[in-house]
């Protein structure tokens, strides 16, 4: 069994899925309280279901982009399981979820919104990336869109399950030590400003 | 008694430290991962970076502590973490590890005050003896408090303004010195002399509290004055002047504790006990009264998680264990 578990945003993801199916999927309003929720509601949505946490054979995380704290939360959740149970991890980002839950003859756009711009990913009908992953401030958008065609997509809410995993092997096995966030956003020291 | 194992998780700062403690005094595997060199570049510590070098390092430092001590998870009776005070985002990625841990093993989580740790760090050298005198000099803290049993304090004093360590870390910035500020003064103090006239803080004054912010003010305004006037400053005798001034202070109100409630036990807690100056006018004083001083090894006195599995033991015999909603704290002191 699997453990999916996402804290890139103020809802926490938490899904179970086995090799064919999505077996359970929780959506948890935590509105800054990621910290205290996020292994409560593992710890209940394991309970409800009677599955022991020793049955987890595979650890899937979103690594990003969005709140820092937040997939700094679910990335140190996912590495210390994984490493301290020696069980498989992947690390997913969620604009690659995003391409993945949307289908569509065109290229596609996906977006990751925070409170000043978007996280954009550019990717294909097949779902390979095009460009490297960007983020832009909101009123640059429009410009973006302007050259890059392709259809838009204003944040995913719901990613689908389905398609993961029947992709999942096009992730790869990492080591827990190796899976951290993706950040994408540059922090103002290392722009040369003192943060 | 069976011997108790405890994992003691550190990341309240810029280091990511892990340490596994038998029975609160003896350190099987410490580990400790600087950012030091990191946020030198920066002058000071970046918390963004901090959370993020925190992030990276977890797992390897759990790894290094267990194989240091040749332990698996299983092997532990408790998982300790540091939950206050301290950046939040730097604390967090502790306490997430802690709780996985914790959660993962059905082993009883603890939450540790970093100021808690930096006291009980004494018992990894000399165990604490009843009642003492402890004396807190860190980059937060500067306070004077008595303690009669574990986990049980009697302030006498604080600062009324910054703490000793925040006055040498802005000394050694109006000296151009590089981070970390206080330990690069006390180098070049070493090399001066008591030249430069500083005043005495609160010289008349008979409470145990403290103050640096004076006399940090005399510093720079003593560096401008001669800058205005075009006279070369001998940064080493001015170093050595702060800090034999900062210092004595200190002194002053330690003497005047052990002397008005007669204690005969001294432990010293917080980064600045590393200082070696401090540890010399303590000697001192200790003789004069035939008091036992305790000061942790250099290893224990900055920040690490040896202290923190230290600070955790007596609470692991209470059996005070937190749940899975433990949060951080940026700003809760104990005392």
């Amino acid at each position: 069994m699997k453990l999916y578990i996402d804290t890139h945003s103020k809802i926490l993801t938490i899904a179970l899925l086995n090799n064919e199916t999505l077996i359970i999927k929780k959506n948890i309003d935590c509105d800054n309280k990621l910290s205290t929720l996020t292994i409560n509601s593992i710890k209940k949505t394991l309970e409800e279901i009677n599955v022991n946490k020793k049955d987890i054979k595979e650890i899937i995380v979103v690594n990003g982009p969005g709140s820092f704290t937040g997939i700094r939360i679910g990335v140190t959740i996912a590495k210390t399981w994984a490493f301290s149970l020696n069980i498989k991890i992947k690390a997913v980002d969620f604009l690659y979820l995003s391409a993945l839950s949307v289908d569509s003859s065109n290229k596609k756009i996906v977006s990751v919104k925070d409170p000043k711009g978007y996280y954009l990913g550019y990717f294909n009908e097949d779902n390979i990336k095009l460009e490297d992953y960007v983020y832009i401030k909101e009123k640059d958008l429009e410009s973006y869109l302007n050259t890059h065609e392709g259809q838009f997509y204003n944040e995913i809410e719901n990613i689908d399950f389905l398609k993961l995993i029947k992709n999942i092997d096009k992730i790869k096995n990492v080591t827990a030590h190796e899976v951290n966030p993706l950040y994408i956003k540059k922090i103002e020291v290392e722009n040369g400003k003192r943060s | 008694m069976k011997d108790i194992f405890i994992l003691g998780i550190e990341s309240s700062c810029d280091e990511t430290s892990m340490a596994i403690i038998k029975n609160g005094k003896e350190c099987v595997s410490l580990t400790i991962a600087t950012q030091m060199e990191i946020h030198a570049k920066y002058g000071g510590v970046v918390p963004e970076v901090a959370s993020r070098m925190h992030t990276e390092s977890i797992t390897l430092v759990l790894e290094e502590t267990l194989k240091k001590a040749n332990m698996k998870i299983q092997d532990l009776d408790a998982i300790a973490v540091t939950y206050a005070p301290g950046l939040v985002g730097s604390l967090l990625i502790g306490i997430e590890c802690a709780k996985t841990l914790s959660y993962l093993f059905d082993i009883p989580l603890i939450k540790v005050n970093h100021i808690a740790g930096h006291i009980y760090a004494n018992n990894l050298t000399n165990p604490i003896n009843y009642p003492s005198l402890a004396l807190i000099v860190s980059g937060g803290h500067s306070d004077l408090v008595i303690m009669k049993k574990d986990y049980d304090f009697q302030v006498l004093g604080k600062t009324l303004d910054d703490a000793i360590g925040e006055a040498y870390d802005k000394v050694a910035r109006v000296l151009g010195l590089n981070y970390p500020g206080g330990p690069n003064v006390e180098k070049l103090a070493k090399k001066g002399k008591n030249f430069y006239n500083l005043p005495i803080p609160l010289l008349d004054d008979d409470s145990y509290n403290f103050s640096f912010s004076g006399l940090k003010s005399s510093v720079i305004n003593l560096v401008n004055n001669y800058k205005m006037k075009n006279i070369k400053i001998n940064k080493s005798d001015l170093a050595c002047s702060f800090q034999t001034v900062a210092i004595k202070s200190i002194i002053k109100k330690v003497e005047l504790a052990l002397k008005n409630y007669n204690l005969k036990n001294l432990i010293v807690a917080g980064g600045v006990s590393a200082n070696s100056f401090l540890r010399e006018e303590l000697n001192n004083l200790v003789k004069k009264y035939d008091v036992n001083l305790s000061v942790p090894d250099i290893i224990y006195c900055t920040d690490n998680a040896a202290m923190i599995g230290a600070a955790a033991y007596p609470l692991f015999l209470k059996k005070e264990f937190s749940d899975f909603s433990l949060n951080p704290q940026s700003r809760l002191e104990i005392f």
